[in-house]
């Protein structure tokens, strides 16, 4: 019965996971493979622009290889695919469904509340991760015949994972609405402004004077801040993206069990 | 199998939605006993809290207060393990329409531990349901069918069906009865509700009616049958000056009594009045008469509804007039 859940909830959105697949792959594979023909170019127009709004953007290092990766395919656009894909399958995992009127007929079935969401929330990081895997073999593949030699396959895997745990985290956070109050819109709305308020806090916010410390609360900074091209694994990063998503997680499941369920 | 508990029990079962001011009332004070192996009609209007009611035994919802025993567990505390005893069938069926009939059958097959194929097959054709379309494809009726067998196909101990008949042609509503008799015949228990009180009393044992969040009635169909009101109109072969419309009006439960003459200038009269109980009386009475045609309407649940205030005392009668002896 367990497996059947996670199974049918992969099998049924299969068709909108290909084009989401598609999607990731074409943005590392265009991404990567553009890096002679674009990068230094882009580089050398960064260089004018102010330092503060290049750092904003993520380009301030558009020139060396894993700069250039850190601000295209660890940029905004994965970034952003991995988070839409989360907010997405989360909203439907449980307010979605409700809101149509499906869950009923699942939850008279004898599948327990705490064991759907738990093997939707599962299912999500499924393919988050492999997405990830995705991004992290189109990499692999293609770094050396374009140049991008100079980084190290660890520190891909690290940015990936990373990556991967703030699509999980975003994914979590909007779960904990979908789940907790069965309500499709405000799950949407809240994890946009999750992602939004995320990245603002990470990219211009902290160029106001006296509120650069914000970036401390993004998950885009937990996410890469700390250059994991570069560096490698932050600790904090992964713990903070993790611990966020269990609480958020627990929390939703708990309050899904408690209440009602909405036609 | 516990045996001896009742399949349902509600105790002060009370439900309501939302907070502060838009606060509504759907269920008040439920009391409400429903046995092993009967097959119980849950009745009342649209509005009346009998989705409430049903939602609650599946653990759907949570009740506001009072307590509720389903085949003898509380169903929050009961979870998957009872459910899977019960079958269900919700008011407003909805299934994933992107896949076949027989592919969303056999997932739920599944989440159930397993039914044999030819048992899902079996109730297909019965059912006349094809298993191979698509279930976007399905019509309002066939879709219903889907929910019926879905229902049944496990044999569960106890069925919750609400307005299960909903959407299907009469040719399938027997065939749905039929299902209800044979599930009685096994020794199951099936609790359905309805607004249509034939459909009930062609299954029912027992029948309790709701209105307004309230028990108003607990009782077997026969005695229901015996309290409602209906409709007659009889053709008699003589003119209205040769009826005795006294006498018919003195007749116990003869009511709003009307004697014409027929509509066809061919001389004879037709007698209209509304008939409160037994029909004996009447009958006797039109035995003097040439009755050359007799037409008796079903009571409507308003009606029933209706005598039922009259019998608790007069209770408010809602919506009800024209009906003064
Ligand atoms: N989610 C909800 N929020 C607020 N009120 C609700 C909700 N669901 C039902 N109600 C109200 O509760 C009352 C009982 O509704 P319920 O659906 O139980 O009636 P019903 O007997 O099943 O009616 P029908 O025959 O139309 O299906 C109604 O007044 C309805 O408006
Ligand atoms: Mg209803």
């Amino acid at each position: 019965m367990a497996r059947s859940v996670l199974g049918k909830t992969i099998r049924d959105g299969r068709k909108a996971l290909v084009a989401w697949t598609y999607g990731v792959v074409v943005v590392s594979v265009l991404y990567t493979s553009s890096y002679k023909l674009i990068g230094k170019a882009k580089g050398n127009v960064m260089a004018g622009a102010p330092q503060s709004l290049q750092k904003a953007l993520g380009m301030q290092d558009y020139g060396s290889p894993a700069g250039y990766l850190g601000s295209t395919v660890f940029g905004i656009m994965l970034a952003m695919l991995f988070s839409a894909y989360a907010l997405v399958t989360a909203t439907r995992a449980v307010a979605g469904e409700e809101e149509s009127g499906l869950l009923d007929l699942l939850l008279a079935q004898p599948v327990s509340r705490r064991k759907l969401v738990l093997q939707r929330f599962a299912a999500m990081v499924a393919v988050l991760a492999g997405f990830g895997v995705l991004v992290v073999a189109a990499l692999l593949a293609l770094r050396g015949p374009v140049g991008l030699g100079a980084v190290a396959a660890s520190g891909i895997a690290a940015a990936t994972l990373q990556l991967v745990l703030l699509g999980v985290c975003t994914g979590g956070v909007t779960l904990l609405v979908s789940a907790g109050t069965g309500k499709r819109g405000l799950s949407l709305g809240i994890g946009v402004v999750v992602v939004v308020f995320g990245y603002l806090a990470n990219s211009f916010l902290p160029l106001i004077k006296g509120i650069g410390g914000i970036k401390h609360f993004s998950p885009f900074y937990w996410f890469d801040g700390n250059t994991p091209l570069v560096h490698g694994i932050s600790a904090s990063g992964c713990l903070l993206l993790a611990g966020v998503t269990v609480v958020a997680v627990v929390l939703g499941t708990v309050l899904f069990e408690r209440r009602d369920l909405n036609v | 199998m516990s045996g001896g508990e009742a399949a349902v029990l509600a105790e002060g079962l009370s439900k309501e939605y939302g907070g502060g001011r838009k606060r509504v009332r759907a269920l008040d004070t439920l009391d409400l006993t429903v046995r092993r192996g009967e097959v119980f009609g849950y009745l009342g209007p649209n509005g009346a809290g009998k989705s409430t009611t049903i939602r609650m035994l599946l653990d759907l919802l949570r009740p506001t207060s009072g307590t509720v025993r389903v085949l003898g567990e509380e169903p929050r505390s009961g979870g998957p393990g009872l459910r899977r005893r019960v079958g269900y069938l919700a008011g407003d069926f909805v299934i994933e329409p992107r896949q076949t009939v027989g592919e969303a059958l056999r997932f739920l097959a599944e989440l159930r531990g397993g039914v044999p194929p030819m048992r899902i097959e079996g109730l297909a054709e019965r059912l006349d349901l094809d298993l191979k379309r698509k279930v976007r494809q399905l019509s309002k009726g066939n879709r219903q069918k889907v929910g019926v067998v879905q229902a049944f196909m496990h044999r569960p101990e106890l069925l919750i069906l609400d307005e299960p008949t909903s959407g299907l042609d009469p040719l399938l509503q027997q065939e749905f009865l039929a299902l209800v008799r044979e599930a009685r015949e096994d020794g199951r228990t099936v609790f359905m509700s309805s607004h249509i009180m034939s459909e009930v009393q062609a299954v029912a044992d027992r029948v309790a009616v709701i209105r307004e969040g309230r028990l108003l009635t607990v009782d077997t169909v026969d005695s229901l049958r015996e309290h409602a009101v209906r409709h007659v109109a009889v053709r008699l072969d003589e003119g209205p000056e040769e009826v005795d419309a006294e006498a018919f009006a003195r007749t116990p439960g003869v009511r709003d009594l009307e004697v014409r003459p027929a509509a066809d200038a061919a001389g004879g009269s037709e007698l209209r009045c509304t008939l409160d109980g037994r029909a004996d009386g009447l009958v006797k009475a039109l035995a003097r008469y040439g009755v050359a045609a007799l037409e008796l309407e079903e009571p409507d649940l308003e009606e029933v509804f209706f005598t039922l205030y009259n019998h608790n005392g007069g209770r408010e009668t809602g919506g009800v007039t024209g009906h003064g002896a």
